[in-house]
């Protein structure tokens, strides 16, 4: 033991004083020796009477300073530390200049100026069908079998604390008088292969709590071999709830449907988590569809719906050399970007780009010197391509500087082919290594450039000058002008030939490009919650966008634009050229009233015909038409029923408003 | 058949997704004038079959945008007031461009049928499961060679029709009409004549007349019954469309469609006046006895809408 170790252990921090057991260790030993210790002395969460599975959370550290976390591998409460000793707290911080800080790289960052990076989030799941199937003693040969003698015995001190943390549970579960079957199943499984349903679950859910958040992935690739026709709502209750008390993400199930997948369905009932990803072919049965829309209707957004053959023949046709077998364990983990389930790390949105703030920028400065659209359209992507090309560098040096510093233990340990590669899970060892870039405000960018493109070089309303001077004071003309152009999300032909032309460029350009570790680019467009923030970051834009307004929500229409109605904004929204956006192009679509299932079907299914890939809808509530009286410039899109037609809310005098607000109440 | 999709017709727009005007998901194109002038008009803009200036007052912010860019003075401002000028008015539309309030709008524009079938066809993917076009108005019977031409236009394209009708039109229209009309979602109004004419401007014996005919052909019918407090909120009526439905098999459904008072602000931005004149929404719920009530008399579906 180090001295340094020792101060650790004295202030009562021992997964940080793992880190500094070993003298001269890599990065591989530190951090798995710090996770073998947090594995034997992490207070076990108490068991909750009539459970059916145990823990029910992941590691938790309770009172220490120095916590696990899965995508950084730690987070440190310097405040915390430094009010236990000030020594350890310098210590920690030089600790983590130099394995944990691999975001601050000496890159062309600086100039990414359009560009917010999140934190180096990335997602995977456990290979469970792996973990379940074979059990965690084969995993445990495996590695004794690598030649790698630092990453075995790194692997192997963490097993010790897995068999540690394992007995402990079993103990305290004993001293719990815990169910029995609860108790019998934790004796077998991991260790074992499960025979069971239950035991799989068990055996899913004690490395789900040690991988310590994420996705449980594609769950239908393991589940439904040990199913037996048995009602498991309760089980996989559990197992969600797993997933919603630590807030976290997703599951994904189907494409091939039985009772079980309506089990899934039932099991996540008025939960906001794991968002439920149900992978949907042509011939989905219509009890499937009657149970997803039953769900959606109920008003939570769940089930998302996935276009599974639009997806497995475009990631077939990006890894040509990935096997059909592969494909087929696709899962969308985090908020949904794409895994190959057990065998994949992919980036969480790596970095987000803001499209319409290159555009702004781009406008501003250019477009008195252009005599066309056209120039300055190109003027545009050719900045867009820089930026884009800053994106990569980041990506790639931090990535790069990730790979050399720092270690994912049980990311690495479950994760194949990081076994048999004798590879770090951060160094390239998964089989598929994804960084996947993000995107914001295309849709501004389109309407913005269609409003230029009108009001200077073909109606002739404003100079240059003029232009950005009335975008700058909000003049009402302007405004009122800007709202007859052409925009993208109402079917419009030449707004969607436009964002067809901006998408199939940009997302072909991450398509060329090199990932040092891993195979490539995965873009994706969805926005999590970037869009209010990349709001902040742009001015007055030409779409009649306020400055500091949120940008729009991934591929859906600007706020209160889809003024057609969902059909032409699924129209729109399928000219988005979306074959290259590997890692999900996510479209919310928010209904205001409860259509029969038909209706939501048919718009499901004629979306996907078009080429869609995914999407979640919402049935809007009372808040957003009283939120749409206030502010109707969000909202010109929201249609409400009035007497046996529809008519467009913000049209309605504040009188009728307020009738329709009042018996919104009671439709659906 | 030979179909002319450069045939053009006048109409207030056409409405996507809607789920209230046929069975399944609908394209509903909204034809401008109609031979009827029901007091209750919920779409006085589609009265008149020419293009009209809609002035909403209640939006207007006094901003005078509108005056700058009108040559014509149509707008003027005086203590505060805007006033508009509609005989001055050619139409032109410049001023609703430059309104950011969406207090103007002209309301019809001219289409031919080849440009409706773009915009019908870019809906077509969601007619799959159930769905189609509706032609409705204003009165398709209105603008009947249009009307015809653009169902023919669907029937050639394999896309379901529906047609929404007052009935009152001529026999010949109707015929050849209804050999390319999947349903007719045909309103039922007032039982009386005499009211009928006092309430819509004409009698309804053509229009019953019309209905017979078109059950004759076969056609599939739907009747669409305004439901207007103090003018056909009896029993007599009730009883009425009962009977309208026993005695023709073809009608496969009753709608009941409540009252709303959208047209009174509608015909005032037309610079028109409203003789029914009732505020108050009527409920739906307003609705569940006298549904009950057909109900019990029919063996047809009968449901508020």
């Amino acid at each position: 033991m180090t001295n340094t170790a020792k101060l650790f252990y004295d202030i009562g921090e021992p997964f940080a004083a793992g880190f500094f057991e070993i003298e001269n260790a890599s990065p591989a030993r530190a951090f798995c020796r710090a996770y073998r210790r947090l594995l034997e002395l992490v207070p076990l969460p108490k068991y909750k009477p009539h459970d059916a599975l145990y823990p029910y959370r992941n590691l938790d550290c309770g009172d220490w300073a120095v916590n696990p976390q899965y995508c950084r591998q730690y987070w440190a409460d310097m405040g915390r530390l430094r009010s236990k000793s000030e020594e350890c707290e310098q210590i920690f911080r030089e600790f983590d200049k130099k394995h944990g800080d691999f975001l601050n790289v000496n890159s062309r960052a600086d100039g990414t100026r359009y560009a917010a990076t999140l934190d180096a989030w990335n997602h995977s799941a456990p290979n469970f069908k792996r973990t379940v199937g074979e059990g965690l003693n084969s995993y445990e040969e495996r590695i004794r079998q690598m030649k790698n003698d630092d990453l075995r015995e790194a692997l192997l001190d963490l097993f010790v604390g897995i068999r540690t943390y394992h007995k402990r549970m079993i103990e305290h579960l004993e001293a719990s008088n815990a169910e029995e079957r609860l108790i019998s199943a934790l004796k077998k499984v991991p260790f074992e292969p499960a025979q069971t349903a239950y035991e799989a679950i068990v055996s899913c859910n004690f490395v789900l709590c040690l991988d310590g958040c994420d996705n449980i992935g594609f769950i239908d690739g393991w589940l439904p071999k040990y199913w037996k026709g048995e009602d498991l709502t309760k089980e996989l209750r559990c197992l969600m709830m797993r997933l919603a008390y630590t807030n976290n993400w997703s599951v994904t199930i189907g494409p091939e449907y039985s009772e079980l997948t309506k089990q899934y369905l039932n099991a996540t009932v008025g939960e906001a988590r794991p968002m439920i990803e149900l992978r949907t072919t042509p011939d989905m049965p219509d009890d499937i569809w009657e149970a997803a829309i039953e769900r959606v209707l109920s008003g939570d957004g769940q089930p998302a719906f996935y276009n599974e053959n639009a997806i497995q023949e475009r990631l077939q046709e990006r890894f040509a050399s990935a096997s059909q077998e592969d494909i087929y364990q696709f899962a969308g983990m985090g908020c949904t970007e794409t895994n190959i389930s057990g065998m994949t790390f992919s980036g969480g949105i790596d970095i987000n780009l803001n499209v319409l703030k290159v555009f702004d920028e781009v406008m501003r400065k250019e477009l008195c010197y252009c005599n066309t659209f056209d120039e300055l359209y190109e003027k545009f992507m050719t900045r867009l391509k820089e930026a884009q090309d800053d994106v990569i560098c980041f990506i790639n040096d931090y990535y790069n500087k990730r790979s050399e510093i720092s270690f994912a233990p049980f990311r690495t340990l479950f994760t194949d082919d990081c076994i048999a590669n004798e590879k770090g899970y951060y160094s390239g060892g998964a089989r598929y290594t994804w960084a996947t870039p993000s995107d914001s405000g295309i849709p501004n960018t389109i309407d913005s450039l269609l409003v230029v493109k009108e009001l200077v070089f073909e109606r002739k309303e404003y100079t240059a000058e003029e232009l950005i001077s009335a975008i700058d004071t909000r003049d009402q003309k302007f405004l009122a002008l800007s709202r007859s152009c052409h925009s993208y999300g109402v079917g419009d032909d030449v707004a969607d030939e436009l964002i067809n032309d901006l998408t199939k460029r940009f997302y072909t350009h991450y398509r060329n490009a090199k990932l040092d570790v891993g195979d490539g680019f995965l873009p994706t467009s969805h926005q999590f919650v970037r869009h209010i923030d990349e709001g902040f970051a742009v001015g007055n834009t030409p779409d009649g966008r306020k400055k500091g307004e949120p940008v729009a929500d991934s591929i859906a229409a600007v706020n209160g634009k889809a003024v057609k109605g969902p059909t032409m904004m699924l129209k729109s929204a399928a000219s988005f050229d979306q074959s290259m956006v590997y890692s999900i192009p996510v479209l919310n679509l928010s209904i205001t009233r409860k259509f029969n299932s038909n209706v939501l079907r048919s718009l499901i299914e004629g979306y996907f015909e078009m080429g869609g890939t995914q999407i979640q809808i919402t049935c809007t509530n009372r808040e957003t038409l009283l939120d749409a009286k206030k502010n109707p410039d969000a909202h010109r899109d929201l249609i409400v029923r009035v007497g046996g037609y529809s008519h467009y809310f913000t049209a309605l005098s504040n009188e009728l408003q307020d009738a329709v607000i009042a018996r919104t109440m009671f439709e659906g | 058949m030979e179909n002319n999709t450069n045939i053009s017709g006048t109409i207030i727009n056409v409405q996507h997704f809607c789920v209230d005007d046929g069975p399944g998901i609908r394209t509903t194109v909204f034809l401008k004038g109609c031979p009827l002038r029901c007091a209750w008009c919920h779409n006085p803009e589609s009265q008149s079959n020419a293009c009209e200036y809609m002035f909403r007052q209640y939006k207007c912010t006094d901003c005078g945008i509108c005056a700058s860019v009108c040559k014509n003075g149509v707008h003027s401002f005086e203590n505060g007031i805007h006033n508009v000028n509609r005989e001055r008015c050619g139409l032109c539309g410049k001023c609703t461009l430059t309104c950011c309030a969406d207090a103007l709008e002209i309301s019809g524009r001219e289409i031919t049928v080849c440009e409706i079938m773009d915009e019908v066809l870019a809906d077509r993917v969601f007619y799959k499961r159930s769905g189609g076009v509706t032609i409705s108005g204003g009165e398709p019977l209105f603008q009947s060679e249009f009307t015809f031409a653009l169902l023919l236009a669907c029937k050639d394209k394999g896309i379901h029709t529906c047609i929404e009708t007052c009935g009152y039109g001529k026999a010949e229209d109707i015929k050849r009409i209804a050999e390319l009309c999947d349903i007719f979602l045909f309103d039922y109004k007032l039982t009386d004549s005499a009211l009928h004419k006092k309430y819509t401007g004409v009698n309804n014996e053509l229009i019953l007349e019309n209905l017979k005919l078109i059950c004759a052909m076969g056609a599939s019918v739907i009747l669409r019954c305004p439901m207007i407090p103090d003018v056909n909120m009896n029993e007599d009526h009730y009883n009425a469309i009962a009977e309208l439905a026993n005695k023709y098999p073809n009608v496969q459904e009753i709608h009941l469609e409540p009252y709303h008072p959208m047209g009174i602000g509608k015909a005032v931005s037309l610079g028109r006046t409203c003789d029914y004149d009732r505020s108050e929404f009527l409920e739906r719920s307003e609705l569940d006895d006298v549904c009950s009530y057909i109900a019990d008399k029919v063996s047809v579906e009968v449901k508020v809408i």
